[in-house]
C-alpha cells in the first residue's frame, strides 16, 4: 500500500495583490519560471481562479506539488499541496512539500516585481492532511498527524518547531494544524534534502 | 508514529451498489493491466473515458511557453494512458448529475473530491455536469467509489456513449412548463445506462428533457435526442406524452433537430429511446468520426425513413419490464420544500440584497415559494463554499439542488419568508453574485486553460467580459440585461456560442510571421424555443480587442433598435453585412512593435504564437498571396452566411449560398496552393486536384489535434459542384466553409512554421 502522501503546507503573507488582480502579478512569473525551468519540478502549468473568491487565486502545478496563492482559510499566503506519491513515510511528505513551499516563497520573495512586498511569515506553518481516510479531521486524526508533523518539520530542517496545536475548523474541512516554528529560513539550507 | 492504511474499497463496501463497486473494481484492474502493457494504449483511452477521465491539455508531454515547445519530463515517459497521452499528466474527472438534480451530501462528496484529488474547485459545465481538473489518474478509482457511495456515477460520462441526461432546472416549479420531467430524465438516464443497445456507438449521444418548447432552459433542439413535455385528450383523460425530437447538435457543423414525433406516450419514452439507439447503432457512421453523431445519420435518411426505421425498430424489440415499472414514481407528487419556513423573516443585515434579488430570484408556480440562482463566475465554486451551499440547502430545501446549463446553482422551492436569511448565509459564503442569466452571466468552455482542442483562451474573455459588464452594472440596465454572451475555445462549441446573442470562438490568425489569437464573432443567435436558432459567423476579431467588439454592439443597438426590438431582431433586421461594417476598425492588429500585448492571449503571458520566425528577410507585415487569398475565401463565406440568414432568400438564391460557400472553400485550397505556385490556378476543378495532391494525399491539410477532417467538406462540395438540395444543406454548407477556411489558417500557420525550420531557426507552434 502506497504511504500517506497527501499533504498541504501553507505559509502566510502579507497580501500585495495590486488593484489589477491577482493575475497581473502572479501568472507572468510562474510562466517565466516554466519557460525558464527555475524550480527542481517538473513544471506543468499556470491555473487562473482569481474570478472565485476565497479560492486559489493564481496556481502553479507541478508534477509533484500544486502551488495556490491561496485565501481559502481567510488568509492570504501561499499554499503547497502534495499530488503525487513520493517514496518515504507520511513524514517525508510533510518534510518534502515543506521544502517545495519555501523554494517557491523565496522565489517570490526574490522577484523584482514582488521585492519589497511580499513577505512571508517564518514564525507559523498550517500543515493539513488532505486525506481524510487516513487523517481525518478528528481528535484520533489529530494523535496520529502530530507526531507525523512534528518529525516532517524536523527532517526539512527546521531548527525549533514550538508548539503543533489542531486548528479549530469546521469539521468537514480538512484537519490542519498550526505550527509555531523558529528558525525557518526560505533559502537553501532548509532547501536541500 | 505511522499512519493507518485503510482502503476506500473497504471503507465504502457497504455504502457502494454492488453494480457500480463491480465496475469500479474492473476499471481499476485494467489500469493495472495498461501499467503491465497488458492493454493497448488505444482500449484502454476508451476504457478511461467510459469512466470519465478525460485528458487534458499538455498530456502529451510537450508545451509551449511563449519561445518554444518544451518536453515535460514526466517520470514514467514510456507509459501511456492513451494514443500519445502520458500517464503522469494530470487529467479532467468528468462527473455526471442527471438533469442537475443533487442532493446535499452529494455535493458535500463531491467538494472533498475536489478538495483531495484536484485544487478545490468544482466547475460545473454546459451540460450540468462537474468536472475536476488536473487530476492524476491513480486516484480516480477511489474517487469514483465515494462518488458511488453517494448514488453518483462516473460511468459513461466522456467516450462514445450516452452522456448526461440534462434536464430544464425549473422542472417542477415553472410557471411556464406543460408537467415536471425530472422523473423521466432520471428513468431515462438509469434505464439506458450501460445498456448493452448504447455500447456501440459511432460517437458521443446527448439527451435533454425540457417541460415546454417556448424556454430556454432544456435546449432540446440542440441535442442528439430532446423530449419536449405535451399532453393530449385521449377518452376524456389528460395523457402525458412527449414531443421527440432527434439529430441536433451544435459542434463544428450545428444542426437544429427535427421532428420524430409530434406527441408520443410516456409510457413509450424509454422504448423508443432504445429503439432510436439500436438504429443509430447500426447505421451511424463509425469510421469517420466527424460525420458519426446521430445528426449526420438523419440528415443522411431524411427524417421521414429515419422514422420508418425507428418504428420498425420498436416492433421488433422484446418486451422489457423496465419501459414501464418507473411510471407510478413518476406521477407521485414530490415535495421538495420544508413545511415550513426555517425563520421568522425578520430584518437583517447584509449588503445588496435589492440588486441580487433582483436578477437572481424566480418565482416559482407555487404560492410563497421562490427559486434562488447562485451565479458562479465561469462556473467555478470552492470546495469550502460547496460545503456551506450544502448547509444551506439543508437549511432551507428539502435537500436537493440542481445545476444550470448557464453553469450556476439553483435552488428551489424556498420560503420567500426564508430569503433574507438565506441571502446572508450566501452572502457569507460569498455566493451573491448578482445577475444570474443576464448579459454579465458569460458562459465559458475551460478552452485553451485545460483543454486539448482549445485554441484561444474563453474563460480569460469570459472573466474579462464579466468584469468588465459587472462594473458597468449592465446586469441592471433594462435594455441590455437580458442579451447573453456565449464563448467557445474552438469551433466545437462547448460555450453554447450558436446560441448567444453574442457568440466567440476561438481562432487564430497570422499577422505577418505572428499568430494572434482570435475569436469569431457570432451573431443571430437565440437561447429561446429550446436553443432553436444558430447564429452564424460575422467574422474575426482580435481576442484583445472582443471586449470593445462587445461594447460597440451594445451602444449601436442602444442607438439604433426600433420599438421594442430585440437585440437579436435587431441584428437580423440591420443585417450582419452593415453591423460588421460598423465594427471593421476594430478588426486590424496593430503591429508586434506598436501593442505586443495583441499577441497574447486574455489572462496569459506567453506570447500567443511568436518565434524566430521571420526575423530577417520574412520580418515585417508583408501580407502573402495566401493571406489575400484566404481574406477573400472568408468574404466568400461571409456573404454566403448574409444571404442564408436573409428569410427572402429564394430557391435560386439559396444555390447561390451554396455555390457561393463552395468557391469560397476554392478560394482557400488556392491560397494554400499559391505557397508553392504564386500563379496557382483558380479555375475550381484544378484546384480541387492540386489541392487534393499537395495537401491530402501528403496529409499535409489534417490538423492533428482539432478532431475533425475538415478537407472532407470541400471534398463533399467539389463532388457536388457546388450544389445544394435545399436552405438546410446550404446553412450547413456556409458553416463548413467557414471551417475549412478556419482550417486552411491552421495549415498555413503549419506550413509557415515547417519552412522556419528547413530554414533553421525557431519555431513557435
Amino acid at each position: 500500500m502506497e504511504d500517506f502522501y497527501k499533504v498541504c503546507v501553507k505559509l502566510y503573507a502579507s497580501e500585495v495583490t495590486p488593484p489589477s488582480g491577482d493575475a497581473d502579478l502572479f501568472v507572468p512569473i510562474f510562466h517565466e519560471w516554466i519557460r525558464d525551468g527555475d524550480l527542481d519540478l517538473i513544471s506543468l502549468d499556470v491555473a487562473d481562479y482569481a474570478h472565485v473568491p476565497d479560492g486559489p487565486g493564481i496556481m502553479l502545478i507541478t508534477h509533484e506539488t500544486a502551488f495556490a496563492l491561496d485565501r481559502s482559510d481567510g488568509r492570504f499566503g501561499l499554499l503547497a499541496q502534495r499530488r503525487t506519491p513520493l517514496d518515504g513515510d507520511g513524514a517525508a511528505a510533510v518534510a518534502s512539500t515543506l521544502r517545495d513551499a519555501l523554494k517557491v516563497a523565496a522565489r517570490l520573495e526574490a522577484d523584482f516585481r514582488l521585492a519589497d512586498r511580499l513577505r512571508f511569515d517564518r514564525s507559523e506553518i498550517r500543515i493539513e492532511a488532505n486525506d481524510r481516510l487516513r487523517a481525518p479531521n478528528s481528535d484520533a486524526g489529530f494523535r496520529a498527524f502530530g507526531p507525523v508533523v512534528r518529525e516532517g518539520l524536523q527532517r526539512a530542517g527546521v531548527e525549533r518547531v514550538g508548539s503543533l496545536r489542531r486548528i479549530e475548523n469546521e469539521p468537514r474541512d480538512r484537519l490542519a494544524l498550526e505550527a509555531r516554528v523558529a528558525g525557518l529560513s526560505l533559502v537553501s539550507e532548509v532547501v536541500a534534502p | 508514529m505511522s499512519i493507518d492504511q485503510p482502503r476506500w474499497k473497504d471503507v465504502l463496501a457497504d455504502r457502494m451498489p454492488p453494480a457500480m463497486a463491480e465496475e469500479i473494481d474492473l476499471y481499476e484492474g485494467q489500469m493495472e493491466l495498461r501499467k503491465q502493457r497488458k492493454i493497448e494504449d488505444k482500449v484502454f483511452a476508451e476504457i478511461r473515458l467510459r469512466r470519465g477521465a478525460y485528458g487534458q491539455r499538455y498530456d502529451n508531454g510537450k508545451r509551449y511557453d511563449g519561445t518554444k515547445t518544451q518536453e515535460i519530463p514526466f517520470p514514467r515517459r514510456s507509459l501511456t494512458k492513451g494514443p500519445d497521452t502520458e500517464w503522469d499528466a494530470p487529467g479532467m474527472q468528468r462527473i455526471k448529475i442527471p438533469y442537475g438534480w443533487m442532493t446535499a451530501e452529494q455535493l458535500e462528496t463531491l467538494a472533498d473530491c475536489a478538495e483531495e484529488y484536484s485544487n478545490g474547485i468544482l466547475h460545473i459545465t454546459t451540460r450540468q455536469d462537474i468536472q475536476l481538473h488536473f487530476v492524476d489518474i491513480e486516484d480516480t478509482p477511489d474517487m469514483h467509489r465515494r462518488l458511488a457511495a453517494v448514488g453518483i456515477t462516473t460511468r459513461e460520462a466522456c467516450g462514445n456513449s450516452v452522456r448526461n441526461v440534462t434536464g430544464c432546472p425549473k422542472a417542477g416549479i415553472c410557471r411556464d412548463e406543460v408537467f415536471d420531467i425530472s422523473p423521466y430524465a432520471k428513468a431515462e438516464t438509469w434505464f439506458l445506462l450501460g445498456h448493452r443497445d448504447v455500447q456501440d456507438f459511432g460517437r458521443k449521444f446527448k439527451i435533454a428533457y425540457s417541460g415546454c418548447g417556448t424556454e430556454a432552459c432544456g435546449r432540446v433542439m440542440m441535442h442528439d435526442l430532446g423530449f419536449i413535455a405535451a399532453v393530449r385528450e385521449e377518452g376524456g383523460k389528460e395523457e402525458r406524452g412527449f414531443k421527440v425530437v432527434v439529430g441536433g447538435g451544435l459542434g463544428p457543423v450545428p444542426h437544429v433537430a427535427k421532428l420524430l414525433y409530434e406527441f408520443m406516450p410516456e409510457d413509450e419514452m424509454l422504448p423508443v429511446s432504445q429503439a432510436i439507439s439500436r438504429v443509430y447503432a447500426r447505421l451511424g457512421e463509425k469510421r469517420n468520426r466527424n460525420k458519426a453523431r446521430i445528426k449526420f445519420l438523419v440528415a443522411k435518411l431524411g427524417i421521414d425513413e429515419f422514422r420508418r426505421l425507428v418504428d420498425e425498430e420498436r416492433q421488433t424489440m422484446e418486451p422489457d419490464p423496465r419501459w414501464k415499472d418507473w411510471l407510478e414514481e413518476a406521477h407521485r407528487p414530490t415535495r421538495e420544500a420544508l413545511d415550513s419556513p426555517a425563520t421568522d423573516g425578520s430584518a437583517f443585515d447584509a449588503p445588496g440584497f435589492e440588486e441580487w434579488a433582483r436578477t437572481n430570484l424566480y418565482d416559482q408556480r407555487q404560492e410563497g415559494f421562490v427559486s434562488v440562482t447562485i451565479n458562479l463566475p465561469l462556473g467555478d465554486i470552492t470546495s469550502r463554499q460547496s460545503r456551506k451551499l450544502a448547509d444551506i440547502v439543508r437549511q432551507y430545501t428539502s435537500d436537493a439542488l440542481r445545476t444550470t446549463v448557464d453553469q450556476n446553482f439553483f435552488l428551489r422551492s424556498v420560503h420567500k419568508q426564508d430569503v433574507p436569511a438565506l441571502y446572508k448565509e450566501l452572502h457569507e459564503a460569498k455566493l451573491v453574485l448578482s445577475g444570474a442569466g443576464t448579459i454579465t452571466d458569460v458562459t465559458s468552455c475551460p478552452g485553451t486553460d485545460t483543454c486539448k482542442l482549445g485554441i484561444a483562451s474563453s474563460r480569460g474573455l469570459g472573466a474579462e467580459l464579466r468584469e468588465q459588464l459587472e462594473a458597468r452594472e449592465l446586469q441592471f440596465d433594462p435594455l441590455l440585461k437580458d442579451i447573453n454572451i456565449k464563448v467557445s475555445g474552438c469551433p466545437n462549441s462547448c460555450g453554447l456560442h450558436h446560441i448567444g446573442d453574442i457568440g466567440f470562438y476561438g481562432s487564430s490568425r497570422n499577422v505577418g510571421s505572428y499568430k494572434v489569437p482570435h475569436f469569431l464573432l457570432m451573431l443571430g443567435g437565440a437561447r429561446d424555443d429550446n436553443a432553436g436558432n444558430y447564429g452564424l459567423a460575422v467574422g474575426a476579431v482580435p481576442s484583445k480587442r472582443a471586449p470593445e467588439v462587445v461594447d460597440r454592439l451594445l451602444d449601436l443597438y442602444r442607438d439604433e433598435r426600433e420599438d421594442e426590438e430585440t437585440f437579436r431582431a435587431w441584428v437580423m433586421r440591420v443585417g450582419k453585412k452593415v453591423i460588421k461594417e460598423k465594427l471593421k476598425d476594430l478588426l486590424p492588429v496593430p503591429g508586434y512593435e506598436e501593442d505586443p500585448s495583441f499577441y497574447v492571449d486574455w489572462h496569459d503571458a506567453r506570447e500567443y504564437s511568436i518565434g524566430d520566425i521571420g526575423v530577417g528577410e520574412c520580418a515585417g507585415e508583408v501580407v502573402t498571396l495566401t493571406q489575400f487569398s484566404l481574406a477573400t475565401a472568408e468574404s466568400m463565406a461571409f456573404d454566403a452566411s448574409v444571404a442564408i440568414d436573409d428569410p427572402g432568400t429564394d430557391e435560386e438564391g439559396v444555390r447561390e449560398v451554396g455555390r457561393g460557400a463552395y468557391l469560397a472553400m476554392v478560394a482557400a485550397a488556392q491560397g494554400l496552393l499559391k505557397v508553392r505556385n504564386p500563379d496557382a490556378s483558380q479555375e475550381p476543378d484544378v484546384v480541387f486536384r492540386q489541392f487534393r495532391e499537395e495537401f491530402l494525399d501528403t496529409k499535409l491539410f489534417f490538423e492533428r489535434f482539432i478532431g475533425a477532417n475538415e478537407s472532407q467538406y470541400f471534398v463533399n462540395a467539389h463532388e457536388a459542384g457546388g450544389a445544394v438540395r435545399d436552405r438546410d444543406e446550404a446553412r450547413r454548407r456556409v458553416e463548413e466553409a467557414q471551417l475549412f477556411i478556419e482550417a486552411a489558417h491552421a495549415c498555413y500557420s503549419r506550413l509557415l512554421q515547417a519552412q522556419a525550420a528547413e530554414a533553421g531557426v525557431a519555431i513557435a507552434t
